[in-house]
């Protein structure tokens, strides 16, 4: 496969449909000036997943609630991984507020953007046979960890501690990937995608939820004795993603 | 012209009547002198197909035209005019003659 052809597959699959082979014959026309600009319209489409060609303005505002909510799960993540790592985040530094508190602020617009199951039991099965199908890799290798530690002697456990560790923080990570997945690719005979009028409260709640994490990270930098580059990295990844959060609000508005 | 210099410029190509991708890039050319990056001029389409400014007509020898829809002309007026009188009061202002 040549390059230009692994840069034009690099765009989501409902603008390759569209547009692909008219853009790969443009871009092989202009040789390899036009790889750095395929690469960066491929990163800017998967970025704004509301302007990709659609069937209807539903199929969009889908789209919008799956990217929402994929950055909602990454946000925690990077909540979870930084709170377990640096303590000064779980401290009541702040006074009123935690990362937790921002977690359960951010569960409400999660809730809110989230695709309804219509009321069906062909919605039903579909949806239990996508989920059981997405999620029973996580759960063996989340459920093969949990009985490996409440069962190996502590000697061997303290000489793999690491690996154990590593395989918690996978089995978060996949379930979380699987979770947005389920979420994204699931049909629209499933589910019904949240309304204009449920998605931007939702999506502003969880950028005011992503924007309150990103402060006390950047504020507890400083907060003990001396810099500490664990909070100002978990501040700024929240904060790039609080600004995705608002990319997508502001594509509502636009399309 | 602001982030959507792309977008106005695909708009104007279209002013004339429909194009195919590659022939609004030579409309484009002529009219700035540079082309479009291929990732660009496609993501400008698919972002004015979304806003419901352009629409795509049947493909014509494999290519796909698109031309603008009424929102389209509208809009296209709409800044054309702006960037007109931000172009001649700028012009003024440096007491160049704008005919």
């Amino acid at each position: 496969m040549s390059l230009i052809r692994a840069l034009v597959r690099l765009h989501p699959a409902s603008f390759r449909e569209r547009w692909g082979p008219a853009l790969e014959a443009d871009a092989r026309a202009a040789g390899h000036r036009s790889w750095p600009n395929l690469l960066a319209s491929a990163v800017g489409l998967w970025l704004h997943p509301v302007v990709w060609p659609a069937k209807s303005p539903s199929q969009r505002h889908h789209r919008a609630a799956a990217m929402a909510f994929a950055l909602t799960l990454a946000t925690w993540f990077v909540g979870r991984a930084a709170t377990t790592n640096d303590p000064r985040l779980t401290w009541r530094a702040h006074r009123t507020l935690t990362v937790a508190d921002c977690a359960a602020f951010m569960l409400l617009g999660a809730v809110l953007i989230l695709p309804l199951p219509r009321p069906t039991w062909h919605a039903a099965a579909t949806l239990v046979r996508k989920s059981l199908r997405a999620l029973a890799a996580p759960a063996a290798l989340g459920a093969g960890a949990l009985l490996f530690v409440r069962t190996a002697h502590p000697a061997e456990l303290s000489a793999i501690r690491p690996l154990v560790t590593a395989v918690y923080w996978l089995t978060l990570a996949l379930t979380a990937i699987q979770a947005a997945r389920i979420v994204a690719t699931v049909s629209a005979s499933a589910v019904t995608p949240p309304s204009p009028a449920r998605l931007r409260p939702g999506i502003a709640t969880l950028a005011a939820g992503g924007a309150l994490t990103a402060w006390i990270g950047l504020s507890s930098t400083t907060a003990g004795h001396g810099f500490d580059a664990l909070s100002a990295a978990t501040g700024g990844c929240v904060l790039i993603l609080t600004g995705m959060f608002l990319s997508i609000l502001r594509d509502l508005n636009e399309y | 012209m602001q982030s959507n210099d792309a977008q106005t410029l695909v708009l104007c190509a279209l002013s004339k009547g429909p194009l195919h991708g590659y022939a609004i890039n030579v409309a484009i050319e002529e009219l700035t002198g540079k082309r479009l990056g291929p990732g660009s001029l496609y993501g400008a389409l698919a972002r004015l197909e979304a806003k419901g400014l352009i629409e795509l007509l049947d493909e014509v020898d494999r290519a796909r035209p698109v031309q603008l829809t009424a929102q389209g002309r509208q809009v296209l007026e709409q800044e054309l005019r702006a960037m007109a009188r931000v172009a001649d009061a700028g012009l003024r202002g440096l007491g160049v003659s704008t005919a």
